[in-house]
């Protein structure tokens, strides 16, 4: 008599059940009706959401250089290139924290797994953000090879930041489970992040004694390849930024598959 | 004597622990002012056996009733059986052919702004089936629950009843096989009586290879269901045939 061994116990330090048949395609499914729900099926919910981080940019662009005149050249891709990023990151946390806790009814019942639906939160908001981004990034260039240079290098950028997220989505939903405002200390932090991120001035004005603790911002660091595939792309510091941000998911998915692994019961202890 | 059925899906000396207070509902507030109380420290992860050596055999053709007090470990050994909560030590072995099916509680929807075509076609795909496949699964369903009229509308706004019937009706339209295995656990909730006949004939003649069902209505499942376990201590601590599993469960669940 033929038998797979279907689960085995001593589960400790593995990924269980990332790898079962369907995950990708539970994820694609789950991404697909999110962003038909998102979008509420018509063209003006499309609208609205795409038209979102283009008027916070408006306002920003409008208030940074009119108002407080920051002194950088091609002001509105430097601002761009950092501020639509950050408005997806932190979307991606508002959606997506609360994903296995709100979600949890539906996947206590059927065979969703828990981390489809914080894969595709990831991936809608990827969606979502990666267009206006895409659109003011050809709007904005200084004719077609400069347009071709920084899409060449956005690309891979977005991919990059779509795969950090994923683990460090996991990370805070996974907190989430235990502790149970770890979206509104999230959303917290994350406020207080923007103002002590180069978002909106350079990083040359921060005073060099505290530059250093730029490269602790684990927000910042992946940004930074977005924003030099799009502001100034022929710098020569993109593959540096680009390494980097590789190394970052690196650490955030050996911290995350293994928190996962501990708290995979949790999600499903209550009845 | 005929040779026994072939056993489609077995668990071998299954154990699992589930954490539980104080580390539910705790949040960083309390963990920080429980880290600057003296004495108190950060709160630690108590656990609850829930299942303990627990062996079962589930074989072709089997049709069990799975009673149990409230807190016995039913849902848990059904999520353990389907691949959701892999055991803290033990196997649970499947025939390779064999495709566990489970539909574990009452009603619930990914995301029930969207009407009840779109929830029951995603229903659908998170058991594996294609978009195509899908969509004609969930249009049987609806027609099934009779509530074609309203597959445009919002799901939030079906009945429990209703709600419940599409549920229903959808798992009879997954391609279930001769080797597959359906785990239920109280999945009705307030569908006609009419209704009921009509799916509880269609399941009565499904090609399943094995149904287990979790459910405290007896008499309802009486009818369709053959063989009865009990669990009590985390364990089956009876096995024989309805009368006597629910004799053993009045009893109090032994032996």
């Amino acid at each position: 008599m033929s038998f797979l061994v279907k689960t085995e116990g001593t589960t400790r330090g593995a990924v269980p059940g990332l790898a079962s048949v369907g995950f990708m395609r539970q994820t694609f499914a789950l991404t697909s009706v999110s962003i038909r729900s998102r979008f509420r099926g018509t063209l003006a919910g499309a609208f609205w959401v795409f038209a979102f981080p283009l008027l916070a940019f408006a306002v920003q662009i409008w208030a940074y250089r009119r108002v407080l005149d920051v002194p950088v050249v091609d002001y509105s891709s430097f601002l761009f290139s950092a501020l639509l990023p950050w408005i997806w990151i932190s979307q991606t946390f508002e959606m997506g924290i609360a994903s296995l806790s709100l979600q949890a009814p539906f996947f206590r019942a059927t065979p969703l797994h828990p981390l489809a639906g914080v894969a595709s939160s990831v991936l809608g908001n990827a969606l979502c953000s990666s267009i206006p981004l895409l659109a003011l990034t050809l709007l904005t260039a200084n004719g077609l090879q400069e347009a071709v240079v920084r899409v060449v290098l956005l690309v891979p950028a977005i991919a990059l930041l779509t795969a950090a997220l994923i683990p460090l989505l996991i990370l805070l939903a996974s907190f989430q489970i235990f502790l149970r405002d770890t979206r509104f200390v999230a959303s917290f932090v994350m406020s207080l992040l923007y103002f002590l991120t180069p978002i909106f001035y350079p990083e040359e004005t921060v005073p060099e004694q505290w530059r250093g603790g730029l490269d602790w911002n684990p927000i910042y660091r992946l940004i930074l390849p977005i924003r030099s595939a799009i502001y100034e792309p022929l710098r020569g510091d993109y593959g540096m930024n680009f390494a980097i941000a590789v190394g970052l998911i690196i650490v955030l998915a050996a911290g995350a598959f293994p928190l996962w692994a501990k708290v995979r019961k949790q999600v499903y202890a209550s009845a | 004597m005929l040779p026994p059925n072939p056993v489609l899906l077995k668990a071998s000396g299954v154990c699992l622990r589930y954490p539980s207070a104080p580390v539910h509902g705790t949040s960083w507030r309390d963990e920080f002012v429980r880290w600057l109380s003296p004495g108190k420290g950060l709160s630690s992860r108590q656990w609850t056996p829930v299942l303990s050596e627990l062996d079962l055999e589930v074989r072709r053709g089997d049709r069990i009733l799975l009673l149990g007090a409230n807190g016995a470990g039913k849902t848990t050994l059904a999520r353990c059986l389907t691949g959701m909560i892999p055991p803290d030590r033990g196997l649970i072995e499947k025939r390779s052919s064999t495709a566990i099916v489970p539909l574990l509680g009452p009603a619930a929807w990914a995301l029930p702004e969207l009407t009840a075509e779109e929830n029951t076609t995603f229903l659908a795909q998170v058991y594996g089936l294609s978009a195509v496949e899908a969509r004609k699964a969930a249009a049987r369903a609806l027609e099934f629950a009779s509530v074609m009229d309203r597959r445009a509308r919002p799901i939030r706004e079906f009945s429990r009843g209703m709600q419940a019937k599409l549920w229903l009706s959808l798992i009879l339209e997954l391609p279930l096989g001769s080797d597959s295995v359906l785990i239920l656990d109280e999945v009705s909730g307030g569908e006609d009586v009419r209704f009921r006949e009509r799916w509880f004939a269609r399941l009565d003649a499904a090609p399943i290879g094995a149904l287990v069902w979790i459910s405290h209505s007896t008499e309802l499942l009486a009818p369709h269901l053959e063989r009865g376990w009990v669990m009590d201590q985390g364990r089956i601590a009876c096995d024989g045939t309805l009368a006597e599993a629910r004799a053993c469960y009045l009893a109090g669940g032994t032996r």
